[in-house]
């Protein structure tokens, strides 16, 4: 079990951060557009949770920061950058352990990749999704984010990138890395920019151990937390329609 | 004569003012000092005139070279800027590169707020420089801001097996040159004190060790003349050399950089002898004053003492080592009184040194199940010779290279492990401790503090270094979170 603060809160928050499910067969584009967040600078998450392997194995992974030890529904999150009237164009940034085109050579962006929303469109490939919306500036996030990317010190993405290689391709004896503290890369980019622009995403967790579940339960449940430190909370909605385990 | 001038926290408006200790060494008379700044003539206010550091009945002769120090205040200065100082009489000066604290812990991504944590130096340990040699070369990003000295930055009770003559006099000499060793010689900690302005409060050994109580190994000890005529002459040279004036011997010293609250408490200048207090009424009183301020700003609290909060009370060895914390009778009010930042949902974090080990406790508030405190320990930066113990284990780490890799701290202890739970006397089992890391040998700690939304990120590094063979690299730990809870 890692060592993740819980919330004291005794119901979740499905007001602010809501259920939706999908309406017929709709694809995670149409349920994003009936979902999107009205707001214009706010900034917006997105987070999945996938079917692949690399997926399952990141889902599992995080069962540790879980209380009933169950895998998590959510294996990747990214940062909406620019809007698109035609949301499959809307760009995205993140830092993806299955990269579209490959990696490339991460160093030069501190991992951080731009590709468009419509990578992550299919149903079946990421049955669970959420739309976030986090009460920021997207000009600032998206400046430390520029930033970020010449900035190692800060997190060194890269290092992350090949130890949840090394775990998620079951190389050796790598361990998983949440449990030396070494976060997802995708949810500790963005829980570090936030942080620097005044934002705690992950209360429970300090930010370079980060995970998308570790955002989920921030979302569902430290509501109050967010209250008392005068932060408004997260809001958006999700939909879980796949689950690894069920009782 | 010789000047030599050392940063010092300036306690009101840290960001903005700049203190600087300056000694005159060698010298028969106080020297008239001319200052410039970035090198412009100016004349700072005078906070502690300068003086000889030895005065009245321990200085029969006026007329032999000794000691001046003064401390003079520099304000109207920008935050967390550097400034080029130079102190000057006749055609001896002395100049000092060095910085304001900032005014807040930075935001974003690539500033921090960078704190130097020592304690515990011995000069004929330290490898010929190399404490002055590592935090000189803290530089950049990694520079400190602050240098918190956390007790014995001088071992005045030693060498252990000579017996010093019960004059005060003769003891103020020797304290005097213990001082101008450690504070001028690039052997000795200049290099530490010149680092960034720095904050000092004193443990055992800027008296001798377990003061106020009687030592089984100092002889000057044993009676009460002996302990009064130690006691006058050590606070004397504290009082010269270490004092962040206005503050004087004794006092507790707190400054914010918010969200930030320091506390600097000297936890052994008013120990009872009969053990029922380690503070006085007034750091007592101030504490309190602290709590409040901290609660009602919102502040993150940082407490620094001599010794360990984190303790169980020595049992009968506490009689030739060092009593602990809790061996005094107002330990538990005082957890009484720092339980109420857990309260109130402020996360404590204690600094300190003294046990020769270094170490990272963090403890979790089991009626809300969040991390509440952390500790964190830096010592020694040079361990004290042990006369005895030091050879043995020497001759044993030699016999183990043999068979095996050669133990780069062959003299030094290996960290104890934190109480179960804190303080369990007064606050039962609501605080449990749970150690993050050990840190055996020499080293230095820089603290390296960030804000993150609503929370504070604390990167903490420890850079240790052998008493024999090659550099080994710096230690930095997980990052810990200081979240309002």
């Amino acid at each position: 079990m890692l060592n993740i603060i819980s919330s004291p809160a005794e119901t979740p928050n499905e007001e602010s951060f809501r259920p939706e499910p999908r309406v017929g067969t709709e694809n995670n584009l149409k349920w994003l557009a009936r979902n999107w967040p009205a707001s214009g600078k706010q900034t917006k998450l997105i987070m999945v949770g996938g079917t692949g392997q690399i997926s399952f194995r990141l889902r599992v992974a995080q069962s540790h920061i879980r209380h009933d030890l169950t895998p998590s529904s959510w294996s990747h999150i990214m940062l909406v950058d620019e809007e698109k009237t035609a949301l499959e164009k809307t760009t995205i940034k993140e830092i993806s352990l299955n990269p579209v085109n490959g990696f490339g050579f991460p160093p030069m962006t501190n991992g951080v990749k731009e590709v468009t929303l419509n990578e992550y469109r299919n149903r079946s490939r990421f049955p669970n999704i959420a739309i976030l919306g986090i009460p920021v500036d997207l000009d600032a996030v998206r400046a430390t984010l520029e930033r970020f990317k010449k900035q190692r010190a800060a997190l060194d993405s890269v290092d992350l990138i090949l130890r949840w290689l090394g775990f998620c391709w079951g190389v050796a004896h790598s361990p998983n890395p949440l449990m030396d503290g070494m976060g997802i890369p995708s949810a500790a980019l963005l829980d570090v920019v936030l942080g620097a622009v005044g934002f705690d995403l992950t209360p429970g967790l300090e930010s370079r151990s980060s995970c998308p579940e570790a955002v989920w339960q921030a979302a569902r449940w430290w509501r109050s937390y967010y209250t008392d430190q005068n932060q408004t909370e997260i809001t958006g909605a999700y939909c879980v329609s796949h689950k690894l385990m069920n009782f | 004569m010789k000047l030599h001038l050392h940063p010092r926290v300036s306690t009101v408006d840290p960001a903005h003012r700049l203190s600087v200790w300056v000694g005159a060494f060698q010298t028969t008379q106080a020297p008239a000092i001319s200052w410039t700044l970035n090198g412009v003539q100016v004349q700072p206010a005078t906070t502690r005139a300068i003086t000889s550091a030895r005065t009245g009945s321990m200085l029969p002769d006026p007329n032999i070279e000794r000691a001046f120090t003064g401390v003079f205040e520099f304000s109207g200065l920008s935050a967390d800027t550097f400034y080029q100082i130079t102190a000057s009489d006749n055609n001896v000066s002395a100049d000092l590169l060095t910085r304001t604290l900032p005014d807040r812990v930075p935001t974003g991504l690539d500033n921090f707020f960078n704190v130097l944590l020592v304690s515990c130096f011995h000069a004929e340990e330290d490898g010929g420089g190399q404490a002055s040699r590592i935090a000189s070369s803290l530089s950049g990003p990694l520079r400190p801001h602050l240098t918190i000295l956390s007790g014995d930055q001088v071992y005045l009770d030693l060498p252990t097996l000579q017996n010093f003559p019960n004059q005060i006099d003769w003891l103020a000499d020797k304290f005097e040159a213990d001082y101008v060793r450690n504070w001028s010689e690039t052997t000795g900690y200049a290099g530490v004190l010149r680092a960034a302005p720095s904050v000092a409060l004193p443990d055992d050994h800027e008296y001798w060790n377990n003061f106020p109580h009687v030592s089984p190994v100092i002889q000057n000890s044993f009676t009460q003349t002996g302990r009064d005529n130690w006691t006058a002459a050590a606070q004397a040279a504290f009082s010269a050399f270490q004092t962040t004036a206005p503050a004087g011997s004794g006092d507790p010293i707190s400054f914010d950089v918010p969200p930030l609250s320091f506390f600097v408490a000297d936890t052994r200048t008013h120990k009872d002898p009969n053990q029922m207090t380690t503070l006085d009424q007034n750091t007592r009183d101030q504490i309190s004053d602290w709590v409040a301020h901290v609660i009602a700003g919102n502040h993150f609290p940082v407490l620094v003492t001599g010794q360990s909060l984190f303790r169980e009370a020595a049992g009968l060895g506490g009689n030739v080592t060092d009593f602990e914390m809790p061996n005094y009778s107002d330990y538990d009010d005082l957890m009484r009184k720092l339980a109420e930042l857990a309260d109130a949902g402020r996360p404590l974090l204690c600094l300190t040194g003294d046990v020769h080990w270094g170490r990272v406790t963090s403890v979790v508030d089991l009626t809300k199940f969040r991390p509440a405190m952390f500790e964190i320990i830096s010592s020694p930066t040079a361990l004290v010779t042990s006369v005895g113990f030091d050879q043995l284990h020497q001759f044993t780490s030699a016999i183990g290279g043999f068979f095996g890799a050669i133990d780069p701290f062959p003299r030094h202890a290996s960290a104890d492990a934190a109480p179960i739970f804190l303080a369990s006397n007064a606050l039962s089992g609501r605080f449990a401790c749970q150690q993050m890391h050990a840190q055996k040998g020499n080293h230095l700690a820089l603290l390296r503090f960030r804000q993150s939304g609503g929370s504070v990120e604390l990167r903490v590094v420890y850079w240790p270094w052998p008493e024999k063979g090659p550099p080994l690299p710096p230690v930095e730990l997980n990052s810990i979170t200081l979240t309002p809870f």
